[in-house]
């Protein structure tokens, strides 16, 4: 399906995140049973009885994966083919706009936030024509369902704050 | 609360002419020309919300609350129970075509039913979806007129032990229905419930697990979660194989062959529906686990299991049946006997007390035109839904084609005002988009989200009910394995546990 390089690069890739995640999730569960150590008996007792269970499982996927057990399901091959090869600098270039529109929602507020970077995306990755009928209307069905209908939560963004004023939104 | 036999005795005894009088004065109030103008809106506005990832029957619900409070009791009921019936199918709709359940309890609609929007089916699994839906609903709805008397006495032998097997079963159930690796999916199962440790404990009210975080102490909020986890991540892979939905083929695929394939298989959506439902009536886990459990055993029954999970539309047609079939079971527990049967009814139940109605037994003798009016705006709604799934699929499934250079910035925006709505925190915002990171990685490496998204349901019940039984026994661990509905959920867990193994042996004898 992929050319051998790609493919290659693409379980080389996979491996990585699994290596990642995994170490996450160790790294993650571990330092619960250390933490734990301060907590009461009973308080402690379930989250240290699944943080062993799941490094207990975490080590038998381990062993699975070694010794090729892939049977029923138990354990799957590492790497899962969909058909279709993501692009790693796209994904993470997603990421990055994300990041900017969660950065922009609590700078100037969550709908002006939504107009200006939809706007942008779809401007830098489709036609300017479309961002200007895109960012709006997505802006706009915001405000109506959430701000208008649903009655949201006031947020005063930090440019509000600053002003020393509050526009909400 | 009363004891069974109170609410045998409250039922049976509710005289004719009250009942009469009730189910009049709801008829009257649901198909006035202002009931009606509310069910069509409050069932659009809940189909509207459901279908933002994210949201759901619950966020629904108590953002109406307040908007409905200064109603009739009757015309207030009329618009939460529309706004949920609308809600279920909203769900489904992004389950299908973005691999977004609404809510947990749509989650295995995306095994099969995003498959089949990839293949350009969309519109075909929505009407498929729309029609079982339907179906289970009604199905769901007169189980719990005919059974209510004698099945509430069943939701009440469930005991903590019972609780913690129960949540046990549904997690063992959700790592062996998904695909992929079982061991994976037990793993983020198994994190789920770890991520309900932040906070508060259940045992003593101390707080813990927060790192000096003091946004950790009130817990990590599942709304977040499931937008990061599924909303974000599916747009992230979207354009980072640069791709729409759908590749190839006609943009909808055909409604009538979605209806027609429930149709032919009316009794398995009688099944699912039965099943769903029954496990609706259990309080407080049915309503999550029954649609993996109407799909497992679709699935484990079929005679081609492997194609389940590739685009199988009984797959979708089970998972929806027992979805909106639940429904009626979860009102069971809920209405009978003021134990919410579902994150939904919970907040319903709410609602009823805010109105100053107690759900119970009395809520049975003295607010009998108000539960009318809740079960014949379920109805309504639901057929309204059918029938905006059956004429709106084709628009829906459009979404299928929207390049993702307008959908990804569409749905963050969307994901974003989201996650911030349900309690006005934006650190709820950046939480979603460290589980759109997570989500993203569980994605490339075929691990369940749905799996983590039913342990972080779930964990807290386990936790309570582990806790809860060990102070039943005076610490003895006995009560866990003592009492015969227990041992029932044990066997059933590792029977569960079991099928990978069968499935293996099956697949050696065939080789």
């Amino acid at each position: 399906m992929f050319p051998p390089s790609a493919d290659r690069l693409r379980t080389h890739g996979a491996q990585r995140i699994r290596y990642g995640y995994y170490t996450a999730v160790v790294a993650y569960l571990g330092s619960w049973v250390v933490v734990a150590r301060a907590y009461r008996p009973d308080t402690r007792l379930l989250p240290i009885a699944v943080a062993v269970g799941i490094l207990g499982l975490v080590a038998l996927r381990a062993a699975a994966t070694r010794l090729g057990i892939v049977g029923g399901g138990l354990a799957t091959d590492p790497t899962s083919d969909d058909g279709r090869d993501p692009d790693t600098r796209r994904a993470l270039a997603a990421f990055g706009w994300l990041a900017g529109l969660v950065s922009a929602g609590i700078v100037v507020g969550f709908v002006p936030g939504i107009l200006v970077v939809v706007t942008a995306f779809v401007a830098r990755y489709d036609r300017p024509r479309r961002a200007a009928v895109v960012g709006p209307t997505t802006a706009a069905a915001v405000y109506v369902l959430f701000v208008l209908l649903l009655e949201l939560p006031p947020y005063d963004p930090v440019v509000a704050r600053l002003l020393g004023g509050g526009f909400g939104g | 609360m009363g004891s069974p036999a109170g609410i045998h005795l409250t039922v049976l005894l509710v005289d004719l002419a009250q009942f009469e009088t009730a189910a009049a004065t709801a008829f009257g109030t649901v198909f006035s020309p202002i009931g009606l103008a509310l069910v069509v809106g409050a069932t659009l506005l809940g189909v509207t919300v459901g279908s933002i990832p994210g949201l759901g029957g619950p966020v629904a619900l108590s953002l109406l609350i307040p908007v409905t409070f200064e109603l009739d009791p009757r015309l207030a009921f009329l618009v939460l129970a529309a706004t949920l019936g609308g809600v279920n199918f909203g769900g489904s709709i992004t389950a299908v075509l973005l691999n977004t359940p609404g809510t947990a309890p749509n989650a295995a609609t995306t095994f099969d039913g995003f498959p089949l929007a990839t293949q350009g089916r969309g519109a075909e699994a929505i009407a498929a979806s729309a029609i079982a839906s339907g179906a289970g609903a009604l199905l769901g709805l007169s189980l719990f007129v005919l059974l209510l008397p004698i099945l509430t006495p069943i939701a009440l032998a469930f005991w903590s032990p019972e609780y913690f097997w129960l949540a046990v079963v549904g997690i063992a159930t959700i790592a062996v229905a998904s695909d992929g690796s079982v061991i994976d999916d037990l793993i983020a199962g198994g994190v789920g419930i770890a991520l309900t440790f932040h906070g508060v404990s259940t045992v003593t009210g101390g707080i813990r697990y927060t790192a000096g975080f003091q946004y950790l102490q009130s817990g990590v909020p599942l709304v977040p979660v499931i937008i990061g986890l599924f909303a974000i991540a599916q747009m992230v892979e979207l354009f980072a194989t640069d791709t729409t939905v759908a590749d190839g083929g006609s943009i909808a695929g055909d409604r009538l062959r979605g209806v027609k394939a429930t149709l032919v298989r009316w009794p398995m959506v009688i099944g699912s529906g039965v099943l769903g439902w029954a496990i609706g009536v259990i309080p407080g886990v049915g309503g999550t686990v029954a649609n993996f459990v109407a799909y497992l055993q679709v699935k484990e029954r079929a005679d081609d299991p492997d194609s389940f999970g590739e685009g199988n539309i009984a797959g979708v047609i089970a998972s929806e049946a027992a979805n909106d079939a639940k429904d009626g079971g979860s009102l069971v527990p809920t209405l009978a006997l003021g134990i919410p049967g579902s994150a939904s009814t919970a907040v319903l139940l709410s609602a009823f007390l805010l109105h100053g109605l107690t759900p119970g037994p009395l809520l049975l003798s003295e607010g009998l035109d108000v539960v009318f009016v809740v079960l014949l705006a379920l109805v309504c709604s639901n057929v309204l839904t059918s029938a905006v799934g059956l004429v709106g699929s084709p628009v829906f499934a459009k979404v299928t084609r929207v390049p993702p250079s307008i959908l990804l910035p569409v749905v963050f925006g969307l994901a974003v005002i989201g996650a911030f709505a349900v309690r006005g925190r934006a650190a709820d915002v950046a939480l979603m988009a460290g589980f759109g990171l997570l989500g993203y990685a569980m994605r490339r490496l075929d691990v369940s989200r749905i799996a983590l998204v039913i342990g972080l349901v779930l964990g807290g019940l386990v936790e309570e009910n582990f806790h809860r039984s060990l102070q039943i026994s005076g610490g003895e661990y006995g009560i866990f394995v003592s009492r015969p509905l227990s041992i029932v959920m044990i066997v059933v867990s590792v029977a569960v546990l079991a099928i990978p193994l069968r499935r293996a042996y099956r697949g050696a004898l065939s080789e």
